[in-house]
């Protein structure tokens, strides 16, 4: 058996969340779930509320703020919108921009009944997000809020020899994934770009760099962005906001994921974007 | 959800969570693994054990040739070798070409120590295998034995405007494949391609036609072409099944081998490798 200390069994739980990647089979249960991190139920639950909380103290400090509490206000989710939140383990997070954001919306707009879907999975490429597009068509939206693109340039082993995904076959996936929603789906579409990291502290890493020789730099990531920024849809550009490298206080010591502040941020260029 | 008998028992084959679920410390058991799939210990176990039956028959069948026997007794590996087989859903399999070479290894090489590691996952790509490759390094790996790109050729949606990988993205992450175990273990390597499939079969299956998912016999060709350049050993399964592959090596799905079909990439398989030198 593997031993983690707390935080990293926390951070582990934040992120990784297998009732998504075991949707497909019929019996997933929370216990199961505690049971493979080696948690009881209780433990487990305390965890993800601890995050839950975190993203509801995050959306209730934001709407202190008058003016951004008008722009909440004026988001362009008609009554009855279904919001689909697409990512990776930076939207999967579970106290993350789509977390805040669905926790703004219900305290900000509570007659509205909008319904923000969260299809964040930790890991994920622009490929894999295209091979579970049919996930995000079946739950027919009026909106896909897209951050994808930061796993695409996640490098591994020792001497990597390339990104997952290179930006020639990222393109491809960004026109392909657009091209399925227009065919498929009614929704408007927003992108987000990947964010700027820290390569050192990704590099020291316990769970990235040391435990699974992963490593990200700002130059692969910036690719991914310009490919982002390059579509005809709205984007958001959060290099921008993140800075080049990263403000160590908008992300976790991990280097790579946002910190609450970082997720904070986010949502709030997502916000001043669609509400300007 | 409502499955039937035969549907479950296909989820069981290729879908293994205890994969999935590995590294993060708990332990799940067959009553935990069973409840995944909504079924009791017994029943999952039993459907396991019935895959792992067929296997093992499979290899009794090809060792009762003499012929094999004897390519079997020069097959390169060595006392102790490590043999890691990479793949996807054909080599997760319960009862792939992987683990009925394992049961010909506990039957005729017993002694021999020769430790096979099925790292198939099912679903996997090329990019996935990359990603999961630190692993394969973590294994100390004599051989790899590649068995990729099926997934690299998969095609989502009504109207998709591609397939999950283009072929030059797969050559790229082969020769990426090919550099992290280059510089990272000192392992011999061996390519399989992806067989051919039948195209109606897998638009009028049950569980992949769901999910709208579809493969084209050119898409799979265009793979195997990348594979076939590969400068390492490769034993090419599309001219072994034809296209469109021939129907009795296929399950009813229209694209997993059938244990026929396993049988046959197993032959082929060990045709190739006893032809290397030590």
């Amino acid at each position: 058996m593997l031993s983690y200390s707390p935080e990293q069994l926390a951070y582990l739980v934040q992120f990784i969340h297998p009732a998504k990647t075991l949707g497909a089979l019929p019996g997933v249960t929370e216990d199961i779930i505690a049971a493979a991190f080696g948690l009881d139920v209780e433990e487990y639950r305390r965890i993800k509320r601890s995050y839950a909380d975190n993203a509801r103290r995050a959306a209730q400090a934001l709407l202190q703020d008058a003016g951004f509490a008008a722009q909440v206000a004026r988001l362009p989710f008609a009554p009855g919108a279904r919001v689909v939140a697409l990512g990776d383990s930076i939207t999967d997070d579970d106290q993350s921009w789509a977390e805040i954001l669905r926790h703004l919306l219900a305290l900000a707009r509570p007659g509205d009944d909008i319904t923000l879907i969260n299809a964040g999975v930790s890991g994920h490429t622009t490929s894999d997000v295209l091979a579970r597009f049919l996930g995000v068509v079946n739950e027919q939206p009026d909106w896909i809020i897209c951050m994808i693109g930061t796993n695409d340039a996640r490098r591994h082993g020792l001497h990597p020899a390339k990104t997952m995904l290179s930006p020639a076959e990222t393109e491809r996936n960004l026109a392909a994934l657009r091209q399925y929603a227009l065919t498929q789906t009614s929704a408007r579409w927003v992108w987000m770009t990947p964010a700027t990291v820290i390569e050192e502290k990704i590099a020291a890493d316990w769970w990235l760099g040391q435990g699974n020789q992963i490593m990200f730099t700002n130059a692969d990531l910036r690719a991914v962005a310009d490919l982002v920024r390059r579509r005809p849809e709205p984007v958001v550009d959060l290099q921008a906001v993140f800075g080049v490298p990263a403000n160590p206080d908008l992300l976790l010591s991990d280097g790579l994921h946002p910190s609450l502040a970082g997720q904070i941020a986010i949502v709030t260029a997502l916000v001043r974007h669609l509400s300007p | 959800m409502t499955l039937t008998r035969e549907q479950l028992s296909w989820l069981i084959q290729f879908d293994h969570p205890e994969k999935a679920l590995a590294g993060y410390r708990g332990e799940l058991d067959d009553a935990a693994y069973g409840a995944l799939f909504g079924v009791g210990a017994e029943v999952y176990r039993e459907m396991r054990d019935a895959l792992a039956a067929n296997a093992k028959r499979a290899a009794q069948v090809l060792l009762a040739d003499p012929a094999f026997a004897a390519r079997v007794d020069r097959l390169p590996f060595k006392p102790g070798a490590v043999v890691v087989g990479v793949g996807d859903s054909m080599t997760d399999d319960d009862q792939s070409w992987f683990e009925i070479l394992r049961a010909v290894f506990a039957l005729r090489r017993p002694r021999r120590g020769v430790m096979l590691i099925n790292a198939g996952f099912s679903g996997d790509t090329t990019v996935d295998a990359l990603s999961r490759f630190y692993g394969v390094t973590l294994q100390h790996p004599d051989w790899i034995i590649c068995f990729i790109g099926t997934n690299d050729a998969r095609r989502h949606g009504r109207f998709p405007l591609k397939p999950l990988l283009s072929a030059e993205e797969t050559a790229r992450n082969l020769a990426a494949l090919r550099h992290f175990g280059a510089t990272q273990t000192s392992a011999r390597r061996m390519w399989i391609t992806p067989p051919t499939c039948i195209p109606e079969k897998i638009a009028a299956h049950w569980h992949l036609s769901q999910g709208q998912i579809s493969w084209a016999n050119e898409d799979l060709i265009a793979i195997g072409d990348v594979v076939r350049r590969q400068p390492d050993p490769v034993v090419d399964l599309q001219a072994l099944f034809g296209a469109p592959a021939r129907a009795d090596w296929l399950l009813d799905d229209g694209l997993h081998p059938s244990l026929a079909g396993h049988v046959a990439i197993v032959s082929a398989l060990v045709s190739r490798l006893s032809e290397l030198p030590d």
